[in-house]
């Protein structure tokens, strides 16, 4: 790979997470990171970096959670809740369900009334109760319950002109099970120089590019299902390929050269992207999926 | 940038709340999502609310501990962007506790 920088998070990625959250640091801290500001965790025993936090939102129902007692709280009955713990001791539901949390293994349980009750044993620093089957990083609450709000961080319309030699380097781009509303959809575009060149899906989800001259049709549909496109392009050949399920390849020389490209414009809609080994998307951070390749790319 | 701000909402039932929040645009046209622009506005369904009614309980081992009975009506809290924040406040003025409650139950991180 060639002529690929480093760029700063800002640069890649609008973050929106209007509340602080607390994660650990490498030295295994506790550590507030300020509203919509981009969270790195680490596990709290090892140091190990676990990537930039991507977290729905949660509501820690426990008061004072940063100094343990037994408490009763308001909960939905019949609804799946997760209790995690830090320190040494454990917390078990007493009433209103059943099971033990400890450090390190947090315990996911159906309420069976309105309210539970989290019986306190032993010396915990943090502990948790909030609604789904995983517990989230923890929310440091007072006498009120605390709702950490999601992080959101979108990746939209990225000018890469600034960070990627676009005159000699190459793109690789990938759809997968990519959404669309009616009409075309820009997904890269290239100009500058004379060259605008543009990849795209038209109305029927069918992957095409177009060199200012030539249209070519891959054939290959990439909206709305798992098919994974990929286009390179490459320079100074001034080539192009449309590769399809890793197999059927589209191939054309562009109409002139490539030479001058100033502007290299991603996720001009909803798509993944990988430049190199980065890769990215517009519409699927949010998932769990996402969450995993944005941990792995940050460790 | 200024802080995002909290509004409370309190509306007699649920099916009162769900048409506040479809009339301010809060619930996708399938009725599944509620929620809005991630970056203008957060919506945070709360479950039944509870509040003490004075009276002391035992329980079985001799404890004594409050009393709680449900709060009245259906609640959301929603936390919005300082930017948007007037337009919400009338989009939801029906359903807006205002002033807004001195002791909110649920609160978002970051705020008094």
């Amino acid at each position: 790979m060639r002529n690929m920088k480093t760029v700063n998070f800002d640069q890649l990625i609008t973050l929106s997470r209007p509340s602080p959250k607390w994660i650990w640091n490498a030295q295994g801290q506790l550590v507030e990171v300020a509203a919509n500001q981009p969270a790195y965790n680490h596990d709290p025993v090892t140091g190990e970096a676990l990537g930039f936090d991507v977290e729905p939102a949660a509501t820690n129902l426990l008061l004072n959670s940063d100094a343990p007692a037994t408490q009763t709280v308001a909960v939905s009955d019949a609804t799946t809740y997760t209790l995690s713990v830090y320190g040494s001791g454990s917390a078990e539901i007493t009433v209103g369900g059943a099971g033990t949390a400890t450090e390190g293994a947090p315990l996911t349980f159906t309420t069976t009334g309105a309210s539970v009750e989290v019986t306190v044993t032993g010396s915990l620093d943090y502990f948790q109760l909030e609604s789904g089957s995983v517990a989230t990083s923890i929310i440091i609450t007072d006498g009120t319950a605390v709702t950490r709000e999601a992080d959101v961080p979108v990746i939209e319309n990225v000018d890469t002109a600034a960070w990627w030699g676009a005159s000699e380097g190459w793109a690789r781009i990938q759809f997968d099970g990519m959404r669309q509303v009616g009409g075309n959809t820009t997904l890269l575009l290239l100009s500058g120089g004379g060259v605008r060149f543009v990849v795209y899906t038209d109305s029927s989800g069918v992957l095409l590019s177009y060199d200012g001259t030539n249209i070519l049709n891959s054939g290959v549909p990439c909206v709305d299902v798992p098919t994974a496109g990929i286009v390179t392009w490459s320079t100074p050949q001034d080539t192009f390929k449309i590769l399809a399920d890793g197999g059927s390849v589209v191939s054309s020389s562009y109409n002139g050269a490539f030479s001058g490209i100033s502007n290299f414009n991603i996720a001009v809609d909803d798509m993944t992207v990988e430049l190199g080994h980065l890769s990215f998307g517009k519409q699927y951070l949010s998932d769990s999926e996402m969450h995993e390749k944005i941990q792995e790319l940050t460790q | 940038m200024s802080q995002w701000q909290p509004l409370y909402l309190r509306a007699d039932d649920e099916a009162a709340m769900m048409d506040a929040l479809d009339a301010a645009g809060l619930v996708d046209d399938d009725q599944q999502t509620i929620g809005g622009d991630p970056f203008k506005i957060r919506v945070t369904m709360l479950p039944t609310l509870h509040e003490p009614t004075g009276e002391t309980l035992v329980d079985g081992e001799g404890f004594e501990y409050p009393e709680m009975a449900p709060v009245p009506g259906y609640h959301v809290n929603v936390f919005v962007h300082p930017d948007h924040e007037e337009a919400y406040r009338a989009a939801l003025a029906d359903v807006l506790l205002d002033p807004e409650p001195a002791t909110p139950q649920v609160k978002y991180a970051g705020c008094p």
